[in-house]
């Protein structure tokens, strides 16, 4: 990880951000064998799996006829994941581990799953990521910026994903309101949405039962959680939010593991790895947490 | 210089043209996937408390008979796909259309009411239901659909 100097210098910043940037894009390959290791847990279980309705990425897969679409997809991921976490700066490599994403990922699918949405989005920005030039320091520092350019783009796919979910909260919420329904600001409202998850999944949770009988507490949370998500892409033009904007949203995940019985594993990694360890911080930020007078508009880095 | 703010206008064309195109697949055409576009509306759209809802419920399992029925996610493993295909089927005999009926009918037995030893009888209900009621226990009566059998 980088250690950032003090320094004023645009220059040495954004050196710094970029070998920040460059290892966390690598361990964004080599956390990905968290995932086929599942697969390869599950892989007997998808072979013997009817699927009626595949996504169409596996769907051609079933005239090919050579080998099981569930075999050559994870072969196919596992081999593009050994070179892309080998050698994350080759973009060959990185686009054949988006592919592979993509197919393990429909696998898994069936219709909606949303364990994977986010990180095919990442993989799929950072394709673009731009090839190192061997020659002049000029020309690196251009390269350096394309670099950073692409990983704040990563970040903002995030976002965006977010800012989208906390929107259709508010959406759905005042249309129900409009047609006097109960509504996410109902006082009752998430403990209606808690009961409602937990008989369908016949699931249980630590807090599901006091969140129905005190709807209070629920009202608070989900409150909170729907301005947190509404307002995240903010966070784009404030990068030192980025870790405590990672670590509220992963509390998040947490608080819905406690309430409504639902993980986001993958997405915690993700926002552990794309903004509680943000490239774009300053040394004040690490050494003494949050320091709001050193927040700033855009990461200042480049040429 | 020049490339560097193309590639800028290019992720931030991707973003937005992504962004716009869920949320017009939301909203003009109700539609909540193409995959891998996802719209995100997630825990979004509070359950009135007056709710229908279609389930599968278990009569009979290798000998055992469950008087009244029990819902299948208290025998089998339960999915959000389960619950989908459910209402996916609901639909289908709703829209009276045999062929999908019968493609979601093996889906569900092959896949999910797979964890019976011999024979399994089964009804697909449509439920209405108030949340709260029957979170507390109370048993509401239901429109049965089906009535299938599958035996080993």
């Amino acid at each position: 990880m980088s250690i950032f100097t003090n320094t004023s210098s645009p220059f040495v910043r954004q050196k710094q951000a970029y070998e920040s940037a460059k290892l966390l894009v690598q361990l964004f390959y080599v956390c990905q064998f968290y995932f086929l290791n599942q697969g390869f847990y599950e892989w007997m279980g998808l072979r013997e799996r009817t699927v009626v309705d595949p996504l169409w990425p596996v769907k051609w897969m079933s005239y090919a006829g050579l080998l099981k679409p569930v075999d050559f997809a994870i072969i196919f991921y596992t081999l593009s994941l050994i070179f892309s976490s080998l050698y994350s700066s080759v973009r060959l490599f990185r686009l054949l581990n988006f592919v592979g994403l993509l197919l393990f990922a429909s696998l898994h699918s069936g219709k909606i799953n949303h364990t994977w949405h986010a990180w095919i989005y990442v993989s799929f920005i950072f394709i673009f990521l731009p090839d190192e030039p061997k020659k002049k320091s000029n020309e690196k520092r251009l390269y350096r910026q394309k670099y950073l350019s692409v990983f704040l783009a990563a970040q903002a796919s995030i976002l965006v994903i977010y800012t989208l979910a906390g929107f259709w909260k508010y959406y759905d919420a005042f249309y129900q309101l409009a047609n006097g329904q109960v509504n996410a600001f109902s006082f009752k409202g998430f403990a209606y949405q808690v009961a409602d998850r937990l008989m369908q999944t016949n699931s249980t949770s630590l807090l599901g039962s006091y969140i129905i009988d005190h709807p209070w507490l629920g009202w608070l949370m989900f409150q909170g959680a729907m301005l947190l998500e509404l307002t995240s892409i903010a966070v784009l033009w404030f990068p030192s939010l980025q870790p405590l904007w990672g670590l509220s949203m992963i509390c998040m995940h947490l608080g819905s593991v406690l309430t409504v019985s639902v993980r986001f594993s993958s997405n915690i990694i993700l926002l552990g790895l794309l903004f509680v360890s943000s490239p774009f911080l300053t040394k004040r930020f690490k050494r003494l947490g949050i320091h709001f007078k050193k927040v700033r508009c855009t990461p200042k880095i480049g040429v | 210089m020049q490339k560097y703010r193309a590639l800028n206008f290019l992720m931030f064309t991707i973003l937005l043209g992504c962004t716009l195109s869920v949320a017009i697949m939301r909203i003009y055409f109700q539609k909540r996937e193409i995959f891998p576009l996802f719209c995100w509306d997630l825990f979004c759209g509070t359950p009135q408390p007056e709710k229908s809802l279609s389930m599968i419920l278990i009569k009979q399992m290798d000998g055992e008979i469950f008087d009244p029925p029990i819902e299948f996610n208290k025998l089998f493993k339960c999915t959000s796909r389960m619950h989908q295909a459910i209402k996916n089927l609901q639909e289908a005999i709703a829209h009276e259309d045999p062929k999908a009926e019968k493609k979601l009918i093996k889906l569900i037995e092959t896949d999910y009411l797979k964890g019976f030893k011999k024979h399994i009888k089964y009804l697909v209900v449509l439920q209405s239901f108030d949340v709260m009621d029957k979170w507390k226990g109370v048993v509401y009566d239901y429109e049965v659909l089906r009535e299938n059998e599958i035996f080993k």
